[in-house]
């Protein structure tokens, strides 16, 4: 009994552990509000946001912007600042001062703000396109489209606006062609749509000419492609003098070679100039780099290239064809050609057609052996025919090969090399 | 060049925005513009077409319209 009388009390709690545990949960309490209200207020509309959390610079910023949509300038250049006091880096608040002064007081002010904003981020689209308007205004192309290449490479859908922007300059202002040509000699992402673009223009052929013109000494000249879709939009449209003015200033392929790779060797072309081999039933037509006779200009055995044509004898395709762009006068047409294989009636003519004109100018007419010889499949043999062109009605002319077969059908090999086009004395 | 124009446009950008709030717009001296840098003797090519003044309003206007929250910073 004694024992249960002498017990201590229990101790008592502390009213200070209460009062700490209160504490804790009441910032516990908070501190959650704070987890639950970052993401509540980066997404509730930006009247609801700025409710939410009135001292938040980012939520200040984007509640500027939705003000300076909405038209209210004074809000937005308020709230703008608001959020500079707090994070003087608040890009996107930099950016609706300087757009609320571009329209409401100093566009040069605006003009150093949203270039500050362009400069920090490439991604700053709004900036970037007010840049764009506010350069052209000031008769400033160079930085303009600088601008505008920015916004073309991340912005897909605004590209036709944009290169709707860079066409009209082109054709209403040379003086804009320098700047749009250096722009796309860094031969951006959005180059190749550009070209394209261009042809679904009234002028754009002769904007593209010009373009290939001025652009003609730099690193991005137009490529290979580019040349032969602008060439073949020229030959298409009829247009053989502005084709023949363009070849002449680009020089490529050559101007002064009236015909191009006569001997089979070259990698590609640049259509209508050079090789434009068909592909069809019946027959297989294809340049070998050096399957020709040795090259005697040279200096040395190598084999020049020829091209192979196999044959059926039942096609009447034009198996090749390079356009030319002859002056009027008189010519000659030279060849070598060799049979491989077979022994027929059938034909093969070096056609020199004018455009339109439904007779050739001139034709070589290489006959197939009506007995096939072991020798004479070994030997070269050289063709020639003088041809006039006409002074009137035949501005570009065609060279091409077709084969006749008045016979039956047959299996041919023949090989043509060497052709060249030389004024007749 | 473009990298000494970003790395001072950093340094600009705060001042500015410090300037901005603290309502001296004077602050912000002409900066140099890392994408395309400004002519000066912009005047020599006044009169631009009018076209093409409209197409830029349309695209400033197309692309203010849709414009994206992607602002992030970018390198030089």
């Amino acid at each position: 009994m004694t024992d249960g009388l002498n017990e201590p009390p229990p101790p008592k709690a502390s009213p200070l552990l209460g009062y700490g545990a209160v504490g804790l949960a009441i910032g516990l309490i908070w501190l959650g509000w704070q987890v639950v209200l970052v993401p509540l207020a980066d997404r509730a509309p930006a009247e609801h946001a700025v409710r939410l959390s009135p001292g938040s610079a980012v939520v200040l910023a984007e509640a500027s912007e939705a003000e300076w949509r909405a038209g209210r300038m004074d809000n937005a250049d308020a709230l703008a600042r608001m959020a500079l006091e707090r994070a003087p880096f608040n890009l996107q608040a930099l950016r609706v001062v300087g757009l609320v002064e571009g329209e409401t007081g100093d566009r040069a002010l605006a003009d150093d703000l949203l270039t500050l904003a362009g400069n920090w981020s490439l991604r700053d689209d709004s900036s970037h396109s007010w840049l764009i308007d506010n350069r052209l205004r000031r008769g400033d192309y160079g930085s303009a489209f600088a601008h505008a290449d920015t916004l073309a490479r991340r912005r897909t859908e605004v590209q036709p606006q944009l290169f709707d922007l860079f066409g009209t300059a082109m054709e209403t202002d040379p003086r804009s062609v320098p700047f749009l040509a250096g722009e796309l000699a860094d031969s951006p992402p959005w180059r190749a749509a550009f070209i394209n673009s261009l042809y679904q223009r009234d002028s754009g052929i002769a904007v593209a000419a010009q373009l290939a013109m001025v652009m003609k000494d730099s690193d991005g000249r137009f490529s290979d492609a580019e040349l032969q879709q602008l060439y073949q939009r020229l030959y298409s449209a009829g247009q053989i003098e502005a084709l023949r003015q363009v070849r002449i200033a680009l020089d490529r392929p050559a101007a002064g070679q009236a015909l191009i790779d006569g001997r089979f060797e070259a990698e590609s072309a640049i259509l209508p100039f050079g090789w434009d081999l068909a592909v069809g039933a019946g027959y297989s037509v294809a340049a070998l780099a050096d399957a020709g006779p040795p090259d005697a200009t040279n200096g040395n055995s190598r084999p020049s290239g020829a091209l192979r044509v196999g044959h059926n004898g039942q096609s009447r395709d034009v198996l090749a064809r390079q356009v030319t762009l002859l002056a009027p006068g008189r010519y000659r047409l030279l060849g070598r050609s060799r049979w491989e294989f077979g022994a027929s009636q059938m034909t093969f003519s070096w056609q020199l057609v004018c455009r339109g004109a439904a007779r050739p100018a001139g034709e070589a007419v290489i006959g197939a052996p009506t007995r096939s010889t072991p020798a004479a499949s070994e030997t070269w043999t050289p063709f020639s025919v003088e041809f006039q062109v006409p002074a009137e009605g035949c501005g570009s002319q065609s060279l091409q090969l077709v084969g006749e077969n008045p016979g039956r059908r047959t299996e041919l090999v023949i090989w043509f090399s060497h052709l060249e086009i030389v004024a007749a004395q | 060049m473009r990298k000494t124009i970003a790395a001072a446009s950093l340094g600009l950008l705060l001042i500015a925005g410090q300037a901005v709030a603290a309502g001296n717009n004077s602050a912000v001296e002409r900066v140099g513009d890392r994408v395309g840098a400004r002519a000066e003797a912009a005047n020599d090519f006044m009169g631009i077409p009018l076209p093409v003044l409209l197409i830029g309003t349309a695209v400033l206007v197309g692309v203010i319209s849709v414009a994206s929250d992607d602002d992030a910073p970018t390198s030089p």
